[in-house]
């Protein structure tokens, strides 16, 4: 049962997580199934038990690093259209900032959502973010920043995406302490994205396909 | 009454002269990247270079003079550090490695030198460790000590990374690992964290061997927590944290009467239990715009078990408010955080560059004006 690999995903139970993806790919099922109904789910439930306070920054991290680990299994067993991933998010920490924790978080919980994710690192100069968008295809930009001193910065670069013609179907999302909803929309912004979970719904409406088993 | 006495009132939860302004302190100063800016401000044409990892710590006389500051730091001494090629600044004490981004020395995980250790002979090879014997922690420390104490003012011990063993932990292995090692592999992380804490601990205690008798209040540091909540749940703050940090102010107790503070960024509402099992007596930076950090309701729940050193937010109001709302943010705060007292008026971290030097002034002056006692009502 696909319930058991959402559990032990939700419960962090890294062995037995595997353990499922390896008797479930034996016994013939589904590999997209398993993303979809086993690890998304799963992962899911780790977001909102984050965000009603029962989980913390290890359990985030953790379950990303399962996720992960069982991604990796099930991948070179899924057919080639099914690889296809929800679209490309771009990911960075803008100019002057390094902070990067939450931006991680985002990526690893995007990827593991389906999203294929190129994640730019940290101090992200402008015209890097727009070149990455272009080279990549991206249908989303990410954007994180920790200081009050440097979101400002994410105003910048949205304002660059937006001179560029070809790039006028990119969506932009953001993320950060010092930000909200408002300041999102004040700057441009298509979403806020205010925890991992949040980015990832955000993502999902944006440019993703509805998840085929939603919560 | 000298500022001493008076912090000495307030921090026993009495009323006294007035609200102790608490300015000068490594986490409670201005980033060196807008010192300059405030100099000017204030009409101070010579002044050094700016020192600090985040806030100034050596602000000119004159300076905290004009924002009425009533501190004065003690800083413990430290090795040289060193540039490597790839431009990092290499830390001296613990081999942790900095790099300058913007307006700021930063710690990104992906250069941390324990990033890739798996084993404890991995941390045992790692090549920078403290070592205690060095004479620059301790150097002249007692006869600054002393001198700072004549003045009357209250004297901030900061032992800087000798009293931070969880800032350390995350810049030798990156934040994430920090956060996972305890449930990956326990015997990693209590071996790392134990050494941290041994070396920590050590110096420590030389050094109040030194100083202690001369302080009135010496600073810990150990950020765990984010804008939204804590970073890690309380139950691991105890398993995982409590008995490190528990080790150096047990130790601290021993040999120094001065009140013991804890910095801690961020909405750390519901880890408070967990620093009061500490010992803590003072949180800093009470940052007021984060989740359940509001002025009332951590006086209303800890008014009478902790000091609140901090306060005024630099998030939004500071840096964004005009004067007339930065004046009536302090004299808020002071009224909900100074009444029955046990509140250090402070910025709730380092003055940021992206804050007009008139309301840096218009602040401290307005908690100079509001703070006295009896405060004004209404």
């Amino acid at each position: 049962m696909v319930d058991n690999l959402a559990r032990a995903v939700a419960e962090l139970k890294r062995e037995e997580s595997l353990a499922e993806v390896r008797r479930l790919l034996q016994a013939g099922r589904d590999p997209f199934d398993l993303i979809e109904r086993g690890l998304m789910p799963g992962l899911d439930l780790v977001g909102e038990r984050f965000e009603r306070g029962e989980y913390f920054l290890p359990q985030l991290l953790l379950a990303g690093q399962v996720v992960e680990e069982c991604s990796a299994l099930i991948r070179p067993r899924l057919a080639s259209d099914q690889a296809e991933t929800k679209g490309t998010v771009v990911l960075g920490t803008v100019a002057g900032d390094v902070h990067d924790l939450g931006k991680n978080i985002v990526g690893t919980t995007l990827r593991s959502g389906g999203f294929r994710v190129v994640d730019l690192g940290v101090d992200v100069p402008r015209p890097e973010f727009i070149e990455a968008v272009r080279r990549e295809g991206a249908s989303l930009l990410g954007m994180s920043a920790l200081l009050t001193t440097t979101m400002v910065e994410m105003a910048q670069v949205i304002e660059a995406l937006r001179a560029e013609p070809d790039l006028a179907g990119v969506r932009v999302m953001v993320g950060g302490a010092p930000l909200d909803e408002d300041y999102a929309a004040r700057i441009g912004a298509d979403a806020f994205g205010g925890n991992a979970r949040q980015a990832l719904l955000r993502a999902r409406e944006l440019i993703g396909r509805e998840p085929a088993c939603p919560q | 009454m000298t500022p001493r006495e008076n912090f000495w009132r307030v921090v026993n939860h009495q009323e006294a002269e007035r609200v102790p302004i608490f300015w000068g302190g490594t986490n409670s100063s201005i980033v060196p990247a807008h010192y300059e800016a405030l100099c000017q401000e204030l009409g101070l044409d010579e002044f050094k270079v700016p020192l600090g990892d985040f806030g100034t710590v050596n602000l000119h006389p004159l300076v905290k003079e004009r924002l009425h500051s009533d501190v004065e730091l003690l800083l413990i001494g430290a090795p040289p550090r060193r540039r490597l090629e790839d431009g990092l600044i290499e830390d001296g004490m613990w081999g942790f490695r900095m790099k300058e981004v913007g307006f700021y020395r930063t710690f990104p995980d992906q250069i941390t030198p324990l990033r890739r250790a798996r084993t404890i002979a991995d941390i045992e090879a790692h090549p920078v460790w403290p070592d205690p014997d060095d004479p620059v922690y301790y150097l002249k420390q007692s006869e600054r000590a002393r001198k700072l104490y004549d003045t009357g003012r209250i004297v901030l011990g900061e032992a800087s990374y000798a009293g931070a063993p969880f800032f350390i932990y995350p810049w030798l292995r990156g934040v994430d690992q920090w956060m996972m090692d305890p449930y990956r592999d326990p015997d990693f992380y209590h071996h790392l964290a134990q050494k941290i804490t041994d070396f920590s601990r050590v110096i420590l205690e030389r050094w109040l061997d030194e100083v202690g008798e001369w302080l009135d209040v010496l600073c810990f540091y150990d950020d765990i927590a984010m804008q939204t909540g804590p970073m890690v749940s309380l139950e691991h703050y105890r398993r995982f944290i409590l008995p490190y940090e528990k080790q150096l102010t047990d130790l601290a107790r021993r040999l120094t009467g001065a009140k013991l503070s804890l910095h801690c960024c961020g909405s750390c509402y519901d880890l408070l239990p967990g620093f009061l099992e500490v010992g803590y007596d003072i949180l800093n930076p009470v940052q007021t715009r984060a989740k359940n950090m509001e002025a009332w309701r951590l006086k209303r729940d800890y008014g009478r078990k902790l000091v609140f050193y901090g306060g005024l937010d630099i998030q939004r109001l500071l840096p964004f408010g005009s004067v007339e709302e930065v004046r009536q943010g302090v004299r808020d705060l002071i009224r909900t955080l100074g009444s029955g007292g046990g509140f250090l008026f402070a910025t709730s971290h380092n003055i940021e560059p992206d804050t007009p030097p008139r309301n840096i002034v218009a602040a401290f002056d307005a908690a100079f004006e509001y703070g006295r006692y009896p405060l004004q009502a209404g």
